[in-house]
């Protein structure tokens, strides 16, 4: 392969993709590792699903460039036993069945039929498979369009919004397919606008906002770095309080002997109360959640 | 490419429009067949008999409707993998588009070579052995049917190249099929206003080739000619489109 050396599977740089006056994705630049689940995170309308369109070749960029495996995605090599991907829930012909939906992109992609069926067993639509699309409810065409994406056993899936439609059934069911698909070496990109959809699947998280890079890290330190509540317990409320809103935080008292500090860090919070000789009972940072996290730091970006 | 050739050809079979259309284009032979075959020599139609050859050979042009389905089989063959967003995993299987545009071609002119065939069947299996019946004369030789059969069939796999075409630069269904009859319509308007032009109209173009002696039209060989260059500019125009444009 021509992308020995690099370990990135796939490599967005600096990516600009314009419709109009309309900046979808602005000056973009990440990687994704081999043998990750990595989640795409975002808004609606941060541009997810137009950087995967350019990842796939469906979209040419503006300026920059997208690679997968080493190679811009129209250049690819027998791409269907290499990349696998779902898009939309809704591309299918409502008129033709699963099963010969499959059949038609087996075909196209030099896949041998037999592997039709068992990837319908795969995602568990055997039973539905003489029937046609127009039939099926939203979950049943999230797995067909799975079903679709694993016909050439990729090394690499790409999903937008996999989770979309499903039940929490569904949810947990895609969960455990993804963490079983990256077990063996293959690497998943899966974006999504909800984190806490793909916050027990994922390994690390790209997050983005009006097409710009928010942040590229691991899950864990998507939430160490941000911010908590912090809560004290002080014999001398007035003196912290006056040493945390001197230092730009927004302290409130809560009466016995309490205070809450937001949008800091319970480590900020105590050098400031050691640098004053303040006595503390008591300090606990109330962990955000992920989501808050996440919604935090979109919303900052707006700010 | 013979994968995705043959996922066209499959395509084609696995949906319910492909039949349709082809049902449509019988249904609309079978009837401008059988019409003046009914009315020939009645009183509704004094100047109809089966005895002319005018007459005869009028009804032997019927076939060559089947064209316009056989330009709308190709005409779909694009957008309606843009209308239901199949055209997404279709590319991302094949990331060649040149070579998906190359598949849709030769099984659209495959698929239009098979309406031709079943609309010169209609006409012929039906026709024939009226007039035979009827105890008339065949006017048209044996040669001559076969000429109008081959040319048919011609007129409807260049029809389908050229639908191919139109289906992928316009993307949109329902604009591409308005504007391949707003089209013949035109073309219909032209031909009496300035018929020494409107002859190298591909509708035009097609007739010549299809058997019909208007003495406006080119001769069947200059038809075929003038509708292959018709046919290679549309295929040249969906292949640019398809290889340029971003997909929805």
């Amino acid at each position: 392969m021509a992308a020995g050396e690099d370990s990135a599977v796939l490599r967005v740089e600096r990516l600009t993709k314009r419709f109009g006056d309309v900046v979808a994705v602005d000056d973009l630049s990440f990687t994704v590792g081999r043998n990750t689940v990595t989640g795409f995170l975002g808004p609606n309308g941060a541009g997810k699903t137009t950087t995967l369109r350019v990842l796939l070749g469906l979209a040419a960029p503006s300026a920059g460039s997208a690679t997968v495996l080493g190679v811009p995605y129209r250049r690819l090599a027998d791409a269907p036993r290499r990349v696998g991907a779902v898009l939309e829930v809704t591309d299918f012909n409502p008129g033709r069945t699963g099963r010969d939906h499959l059949r038609t992109l087996a075909l196209a992609g030099g896949i041998g039929v037999q592997r039709v069926d068992e990837v319908l067993s795969l995602v568990e639509l055997s039973a539905a498979a003489r029937k046609r699309v127009k039939g099926y409810s939203l979950g049943m065409r999230q797995r067909l369009g799975l079903a679709a994406a694993l016909l050439g056993e990729p090394e690499v899936l790409l999903l937008d919004e996999p989770a979309n439609g499903l039940d929490p059934e569904g949810v947990r069911w895609l969960r455990d397919f993804l963490r079983e698909f990256v077990r063996d070496g293959r690497t998943v990109f899966v974006s999504s606008h909800v984190l806490a959809e793909v916050a027990q699947t994922v390994d690390r998280v790209v997050i983005i906002n009006k097409g710009r890079l928010v942040v590229a890290t691991s899950l864990p330190e998507l939430t160490r770095g941000s911010t908590q509540t912090v809560r004290v317990r002080t014999p001398d409320v007035t003196r912290l309080q006056e040493v945390l809103v001197r230092a730009g935080l927004d302290a409130t008292p809560l009466g016995d002997g309490g205070l809450s500090i937001a949008r800091t860090t319970s480590a900020r919070v105590g050098e400031l109360a050691a640098a004053g000789g303040i006595v503390l009972h008591e300090l606990i940072g109330e962990d955000a959640s992920l989501e808050e996290a996440f919604l935090s730091i979109t919303r900052g970006e707006e700010e | 490419m013979i994968g995705p050739l043959r996922s066209e050809l499959l395509k084609l079979r696995t949906t319910r429009t492909t039949l349709g259309l082809l049902l449509g284009a019988m249904g609309l032979v079978g009837l401008t067949t059988v019409v003046p075959l009914v009315l020939a020599d009645t009183e509704a139609a004094p100047d109809l008999s089966l005895y002319d050859e005018g007459t005869q050979r009028a009804i032997f042009l019927a076939p060559a409707a089947a064209t316009l389905f056989a330009s709308f089989v190709g005409l779909l063959s694009f957008t309606s993998e843009f209308r239901h967003g199949t055209i997404r995993p279709t590319f991302v299987l094949v990331p060649g588009r040149t070579q998906v545009v190359a598949a849709k071609l030769v099984a659209a002119m495959l698929a239009g070579a098979f309406v031709g065939v079943a609309a010169v069947a209609v006409t012929y299996g039906l026709a024939i052995p009226w007039i035979d019946a009827k105890g008339f004369t065949l006017w048209l030789g044996r040669e001559e049917l076969i000429e109008i059969a081959v040319g048919v069939v011609g007129a409807c796999v260049l029809w389908a190249a050229i639908g191919l075409g139109i289906g992928a630069v316009a993307r949109n269904q329902v604009g591409a099929i308005v504007a391949v009859i707003v089209w013949s319509v035109v073309e219909s308007i032209l031909g009496g206003v300035v018929p020494r032009v409107a002859r190298f109209g591909p509708g035009q173009a097609g007739d010549a080739l299809s058997g019909s002696t208007d003495r406006d039209l080119l001769a069947p060989l200059g038809g075929l000619a003038v509708l292959a260059v018709w046919a290679v500019a549309f295929t040249i125009a969906g292949v640019l489109s398809t290889s340029r444009r971003d997909v929805p």
